[in-house]
């Protein structure tokens, strides 16, 4: 399976005939990881996987923000901010903004942005031998792994 | 707006700079020891802080320790509650004009006031008050925003020990607008706070 087969269910999820807000709700789990996957992914390409736990989220965002690249280092950043709105549709029932289509769509957009993001990158061979030159270094102290 | 008098910046500083505050950060020391001088810039700074209180309803912030506004003779020994008391006053006295600046209109939770000031990991990676002033200016530049923005620190239920202050805006417009403004925001928050800005993340409602 394919990471971007989680954001095709998400869409199909965001305009789903009578959809609600746990239609909604998981549209944004979705989307957060087909997001983290594709990220896990491509980094994983590279040689520097994050942890298969938990950890695996904080790790992904890590790695980006470290890159030294100057389009993956804002992914990053919106892939951290994709994991709050995930964790809030997740965890926080009491939340109405989570409960709106606007807010799925919105993860949605985001996480097709990351995919954007990630799809120039693999395309560029300079890019991704200036990012595993910069991640080799640091990748132990992010992951803990060699 | 709100207008105020500051304390002198040199006298905070002076205060904040101390090494014995200093060492107290490390330490978390149980005491620690003030003299006259000490005591009498402290209370300058008190009333500044004071004043910010009183005529500013954009920042939320619990006030701790009035206690220590006392100005005995002699020196005097604070306990840590004072001294986390101090340590806020100066520190809010401090950034003040930053408040009124780029925190203008931002409600920010006690807790992620602290985690500024020094609850957060080591420094390289911190969000200081600044760091937020700058990111909620990005922000603002980035975004039709809709009422004050609120600053929360938020726990991650899924990792032990990992916690982010949340910027938490209600925005105008559309989806892609938005994302679009998101990406923007990304790109300068990248800048402006290097790799501290895994410790803070953005959650707009778009209204």
């Amino acid at each position: 399976m394919e990471p971007r087969d989680f954001l095709t269910l998400a869409e199909k999820l965001v305009v789903a005939k009578n959809a609600g807000a746990a239609h909604f709700r998981t549209a944004t789990g979705r989307a957060y990881y087909a997001a983290f996957h594709q990220v896990s992914k491509v980094l994983g390409e590279l040689g520097f996987p994050p942890a298969e736990s938990a950890e695996g989220h904080v790790q992904a965002v890590r790695l980006l923000q470290r890159s030294g690249d100057t389009n993956l280092e804002p992914a990053g950043g919106l892939l951290g901010d994709l994991y709050i709105l995930r964790r809030k549709a997740d965890y926080e029932l009491q939340r109405p903004d989570v409960e709106k289509m606007i807010s799925a769509q919105k993860a949605v957009e985001i996480a097709r942005s990351i995919f954007d993001d990630l799809d120039s990158f693999v395309a560029d061979q300079s890019r991704r031998t200036s990012v595993t030159a910069c991640l080799k270094p640091l990748y132990k102290s992010i992951t803990g792994k060699t | 707006m709100t207008t105020m008098l500051l304390p002198n910046t040199h006298d905070l500083s002076t205060i904040w700079d101390d090494p014995c505050l200093r060492e107290s950060d490390q330490k978390i020391s149980k005491t620690i020891t003030f003299t006259d001088e000490m005591i009498a810039v402290r209370a300058k700074a008190y009333q500044a802080f004071q004043a910010i209180v009183e005529t500013t309803e954009h920042i939320t912030i619990e006030v701790k320790g009035a206690q220590s506004s006392e100005t005995p003779i002699g020196s005097r020994v604070l306990e840590d509650r004072q001294l986390k008391a101090v340590r806020s006053w100066l520190a809010f006295c401090r950034i003040a004009s930053t408040v009124l600046s780029g925190l203008s209109g931002v409600r920010i939770s006690g807790e992620a006031f602290e985690y500024c000031l020094r609850k957060g990991p080591g420094p390289e990676s911190r969000i200081t008050l600044e760091d937020l002033s700058a990111s909620i200016n990005a922000i603002r530049e980035c975004f039709s925003v809709i009422g004050s923005p609120l600053v929360n620190l938020v726990r991650d239920p899924e990792i032990d020990n990992v916690c982010y202050l949340v910027i938490e805006i209600q925005v105008r417009g559309g989806v892609k607008e938005n994302v679009k403004a998101h990406r923007d925001f990304a790109g300068k928050a990248a800048k402006l706070l290097g790799v501290k800005r895994e410790n803070l993340t953005l959650h707009y409602d778009i209204i």
